[in-house]
């Protein structure tokens, strides 16, 4: 067994990794998710604090996808997937992506809560984003990015595949292992989600050509 | 077909960052489709990449919100169930004949007879009105996400108090009712057995006044 090259304390001194030092008081938005892992293993809430705020959004968006649109069930299980993230974050395989860890707690729980409900979403509609009224997500700003043409296009599992592939910049080893698929399973989701939302792109892009002709017909008339 | 393997061939070499073979490369020397499917790729690969740090910064949270909430388990009626048969034991135990009379013993027995019925027909009812008052108690909101790091301990029994608190809220509604349904059918007995005159000391039921 072979123990890891880099030094922790738990007393708040910096810790040694490899030829890197990370001082406690050092800014941890500059610092790598993986070293904040190490940091939160030590014991320090704030490094873990900082995990949450990178992690929780794209968490969120993920199970609401997985989740068929119900935000409450996305937000408990977001709630209890970064619970148990610090619970057990001593158990914590830094060899491995602390987002490949994280998003594999969250898709278990999620497939957990869906075969547990499976009922309930099978018998509701798809529930309207726009019902929700003003606290419901903002998506007026949306509108120019792709990532909300492929939350209403892509299947949950394209979408996820997508997400952790090109949000999370993970390897396609790495989504296999959260997603529980093969490699080539994994390949082939891509594959169709991106031919999926190839023609939006072009769509996207004439639109964008069209904002750009519009505003140099504009610049010349002045 | 040779298009749609040269075009897995593409994804393969986009997601496995694996140069392409020297076929599908001459192929799309060639094709144009082929090139233009290369070409969009790459861009939506960038495009998504560009677009995520947006994405993820609105947070789809939504904090405060009362929505319906499907009826718990049925160890919540469970629950209720067995506190309105102690309450109903209690009832019962108080308005036994600890040292009747002869002449009060037919009364008495009418007494516990009918307070045991209506006790009977209010749990039947309550029963069947538990769902619709579990479903109409909202769900409380979800605590502070930022505070599981600094509070880990709380936040968790904040996540579990939740469902407890709206349990315990359910319960505490369904123990109100339960009071009140009470209260309102020893009312009626009262009423009821006030209106009725009392039978001779003979004709009474030997079974039902047997200890």
């Amino acid at each position: 067994m072979t123990r890891p090259h880099h030094e922790f304390n738990t007393n708040g001194n910096p810790y040694r990794d490899g030829s890197k030092w990370i001082s406690p008081h050092t800014n941890l938005l500059s610092i790598e998710p993986n070293d904040l892992a190490r940091l939160a293993k030590t014991g320090s809430p704030s490094a873990f604090a900082e995990l949450v705020r990178r992690y929780r959004p794209g968490l969120l968006r993920v199970l609401e996808k997985r989740l068929h649109g119900h935000v409450d069930d996305a937000e408990d299980i977001a709630q209890e997937t970064l619970t148990r993230a610090w619970q057990k974050i001593r158990s914590f395989d830094e060899r491995y992506r602390f987002a490949t860890w994280l998003y594999t707690i969250a898709i278990r729980l999620a497939i957990d809560k869906g075969r547990r409900r499976k009922a309930i979403y099978l018998a509701a509609d798809p529930v309207d984003q726009t019902s929700l009224g003003p606290q419901a997500f903002d998506r007026r700003d949306d509108s120019h990015n792709l990532w909300a043409t492929a939350h209403q296009v892509l299947s949950s599992s394209g979408y996820t595949a997508l997400w952790l592939r090109y949000g999370e910049d993970l390897s396609v080893t790495e989504i296999a292992k959260v997603l529980g698929k093969t490699k080539v399973g994994v390949r082939v989701t891509l594959h169709r989600a991106r031919q999926t939302l190839a023609p939006h792109l072009l769509k996207f892009m004439e639109h964008e050509e069209n904002l750009q002709r519009d505003v140099a017909a504009r610049g010349e008339n002045r | 077909m040779k298009r749609s393997l040269a075009k897995w061939y593409v994804s393969r070499s986009m997601d496995l960052n694996k140069p392409l073979p020297t076929w599908v490369a001459n192929s799309i020397d060639r094709d144009s489709s082929l090139r233009n499917h290369m070409e969009v790729d790459r861009i939506l690969a960038a495009r998504l990449r560009h677009d995520a740090a947006s994405w993820s910064a609105g947070d789809p949270c939504l904090q405060n919100r009362k929505v319906a909430v499907p009826c718990p388990s049925q160890s919540c009626g469970r629950l209720w169930l067995a506190i309105s048969a102690i309450v109903l034991f209690a009832v019962v135990w108080q308005l036994r004949p600890t040292a009747p009379n002869p002449p009060d013993l037919v009364h008495q027995t009418a007494i516990a007879k009918a307070s045991w019925r209506m006790g009977r027909q209010l749990t039947e009812r309550l029963s069947r009105e538990s769902r619709k008052t579990i479903a109409a108690i909202p769900v409380l909101p979800t605590p502070d996400l930022g505070t599981i790091a600094k509070t880990p301990v709380e936040a968790t029994s904040r996540f579990y108090g939740r469902a407890l608190g709206t349990l315990h809220h359910s319960v505490k509604t369904e123990q109100q009712q339960l009071v009140n349904g009470f209260r309102r059918s020893l009312i009626q007995v009262a009423d009821q057995i006030k209106r009725e005159p009392t039978l001779p000391s003979g004709q009474h039921d030997t079974k039902s006044s047997s200890p």
